[in-house]
């Protein structure tokens, strides 16, 4: 029988290997973003088996702005990574010294 | 059975592919394999019984996100990751003994809680979320649609470098500034040889 705990492992199995992938590939930004999105992808599954554990509808109304919030978030995102290129032409995130971080 | 046999599945392609994302030698191959787990996870969604929310990942990510993704790593032209060297592989292992040990604490913690999902049935799941949508969240949605308005000018204006000069778009403010004394041009009179 499948119940909640089978959804929460995936998804912090997804979460972890989101983490794992912000530590391994931190030298390229585009891998970032997508490690950001996995992460996202399993705080959505969360709330979506949590609503569906105490049969409560906001959950899957919180998914849907996150949802949309994550969209616009990626699109900024790679909207400041064409300008980053157009500057650097890399997105190597070793090569940027500007804030002498 | 048929359920167990679809979640199962699912989850070992949704983990499959994410190790896949984090992974891959090469940017393209990573989104495509995100593409991947989004349509996974909108299977487990489904099989959640949400499906108006898998149905709106797959519109959301699928169609629009990813393509833009995948549109702008072609255009970037990523270079291949290097090959790993030593550093970069005792950090992995690090990270994924951390990763186990998250993976432990948080299971242990979903033992704790585990029940069985109870479904009431509803008539339409998604006249269910409209209703709460368009009530209770009303301002919280109107409030989203001017996020993603605000998004859209400032992806847009980021990216806008001004008009090109040998463009061959007309320009209004131009054109509505324009009058007779600006528009009429005499012609010096030509004297008659006669």
């Amino acid at each position: 029988m499948i119940g909640i705990e089978h959804f929460v492992i995936i998804a912090c199995i997804v979460f972890v290997i989101g983490v794992i992938g912000i530590a391994v590939n931190k030298h390229n930004l585009i891998s970032l973003l997508m490690s950001i999105e996995l992460i996202l992808l399993a705080c959505n599954t969360n709330f979506v088996a949590f609503s569906k554990l105490h049969n409560n509808l906001v959950g899957e109304v919180f998914v849907f702005f996150v949802l949309g919030i994550a969209a616009i978030e990626t699109a900024i995102g790679l909207a400041i990574m064409v300008l980053i290129f157009r500057q650097h032409q890399t997105i190597d995130s070793n090569k940027f010294s500007e804030l002498k971080g | 059975m048929i359920y167990d046999m679809l979640f199962y599945i699912f989850s070992i392609l949704t983990i499959y592919t994410s190790l896949m994302v984090v992974f891959a030698n090469h940017p393209v191959k990573s989104a495509l394999f995100l593409i991947f787990t989004f349509v996974n996870v909108a299977g487990l969604w489904m099989l959640a019984q949400s499906e108006f929310l898998s149905l709106a990942l797959i519109f959301v990510y699928v169609g629009a996100v990813m393509t833009l993704l995948l549109f702008v790593v072609m255009m970037l032209n990523v270079p291949r990751s290097e090959k790993h060297d030593v550093k970069k592989s005792i950090y992995t292992s690090l990270n994924l003994v951390i990763g186990l040990i998250v993976v432990y604490i948080l299971y242990s913690a979903a033992i704790i809680i585990s029940q069985p999902i109870h479904i009431e049935s509803i008539e339409s799941p998604t006249k269910a979320i409209g209703m709460v949508l368009y009530t209770d969240y009303a301002l919280a949605f109107l409030i989203t649609s001017i996020i993603l308005l605000i998004g859209m000018i400032a992806a847009v204006s980021l990216c806008f470098e001004g008009r090109r000069p040998d463009s061959k778009s007309q320009i209004i403010s131009e054109q509505l500034k324009a009058n007779k004394a600006s528009r009429l041009k005499f012609a010096p009179k030509k004297r008659n040889s006669k």
